[in-house]
């Protein structure tokens, strides 16, 4: 019992394991651990000016948080100027995600050569063409990057045609992009009719079963 | 920024609108930054991490739950990404060394026992940025593998057995360099506390 008394008038010498089990306590480790939990709270019990280590190690963990998450004021003019180029180096290398709606199940890499395509209704003015499938051809490039080889245009058909009422509204013709052999397969458009311009749709599917 | 306006960035970047992406690497990349470079304190492999961390989480927006935090979410995959690569970095021998010295700093320093600093809550009595580049500077100075510990735990909410499975030691490991430390956080800081208490 004095042994007790003395204890409780000075700061108790605890074991290193004793002063684990209050900081794993603090930090809320025991929660599930009923047996570790009630030896913790027994010590307490036995020691109870130690209930002030339980807020310290609080403290001591926000006031990390704290200064960790908070980002340097004045980084060095190297690190200032990498970052700024942070975003434009991961915009460049962001694959297309999954989750971007494709009309008809295609695979990912037929996905990543449609990057950019993913427009629903276009009709190309005939001054476009060319730039058209130069945007085709450049879309080809970086963003093709998930390990296959890369799939060359063989060939893009398409065929001038009018728009829904174009001649008698004086727009240009349109031209539609009818279909894109690559060297994995084929890509075919389905244009169906609108009520005021044609509809493009994107079809993929294996070589000669397109449709 | 508002957190409703970066709630409809992420909302925006979830449905894969890039640009709003875009936004957000803005918004976060100095964070990040400091992030990586608390871990890895290489400004390089830093800087590195960050477009690492960024590409991750585009990819894995799925997975993010929309009523939760982004930051903080972003904040686990550059904790984790660093973790990752110290280990890829680590050979054994330097990982020795690294404990061993450790373990004899902290035996020598005479540390005062756990939590007797908090008691008076200095932080009110003192500026907190202050008392914050003391603590960064207080955790340069512990071996790599006991501060990897300190920052998942402390900064990034990690429970012992996540941190355990993420540094591939034992839990009771976790614990130990957790408690050594912040031992050697509370010594390193003890004249700070003190100045606080008198102040």
């Amino acid at each position: 019992m004095a042994d007790t008394q003395d204890l409780m008038d000075s700061p108790p010498a605890l074991s290193d394991e004793q002063q684990m089990l209050l900081m794993a306590l603090a930090d809320g480790e025991l929660d599930g651990d009923a047996a570790m939990r009630a030896e913790a709270e027994a010590l307490l019990g036995r020691h109870p000016q130690l209930q002030a280590a339980i807020p310290g190690v609080r403290a001591l963990s926000a006031a990390l948080r704290d200064a960790a998450l908070t980002p340097p004021v004045q980084l060095s003019r190297a690190s200032e100027d990498a970052l700024s180029m942070v975003r434009g180096r991961v915009m460049t290398k962001l694959p297309t995600p999954a989750r971007e709606v494709v009309p008809t199940p295609a695979p990912s890499w037929a996905r990543s050569v449609l990057a950019g395509f993913s427009f629903g209704r276009l009709a190309f003015g005939v001054g476009t063409v060319v730039a058209a499938v130069a945007a085709v051809l450049a879309l080809r490039g970086p963003q093709v990057n998930d390990g296959r080889p890369e799939a060359p245009i063989v060939a893009v058909e398409g065929a001038v045609t009018g728009g829904a009422g174009a001649g008698s509204s004086g727009q240009l013709p349109a031209v539609i992009i009818e279909e894109m052999e690559i060297d994995s397969g084929t890509i075919v458009v389905d244009p169906s009719e609108g009520e005021g311009s044609p509809v493009i749709i994107w079809h993929l599917g294996a070589e000669g079963g397109a449709g | 920024m508002q957190e409703a306006q970066e709630r409809e960035l992420v909302t925006r970047a979830m449905v894969g609108d890039r640009d709003a992406f875009g936004a957000l690497v803005d918004l976060h990349k100095r964070l990040v930054f400091s992030i990586a470079l608390k871990h890895l304190r290489n400004e390089d492999e830093a800087m590195d991490l960050v477009q690492d961390t960024f590409l991750k989480a585009w990819t894995r927006l799925d997975s993010f739950q929309p009523d939760s935090n982004f930051k903080a979410w972003l904040c686990r995959i550059a904790a984790n990404g660093s973790v990752d690569k110290l280990r890829r970095n680590k050979t054994r021998r330097a990982e020795e060394i690294d404990e061993r010295l450790g373990h004899a700093d902290i035996a020598d320093a005479r540390v005062p026992a756990i939590g007797m600093w908090g008691h008076s809550d200095p932080m009110e009595e003192s500026s907190r940025s202050a008392l914050g580049a003391r603590l960064m500077a207080a955790l340069d100075t512990l071996p790599e593998a006991h501060r990897q510990c300190v920052l998942l735990c402390d900064v990034h909410g990690y429970s012992y057995q996540e941190i355990a499975e993420e540094l591939q030691i034992p839990k009771g490991t976790v614990m130990s360099r957790l408690f050594y430390a912040r031992k050697r956080l509370q010594a390193l800081l003890e004249d700070y506390r003190q100045e606080a208490s008198r102040g």
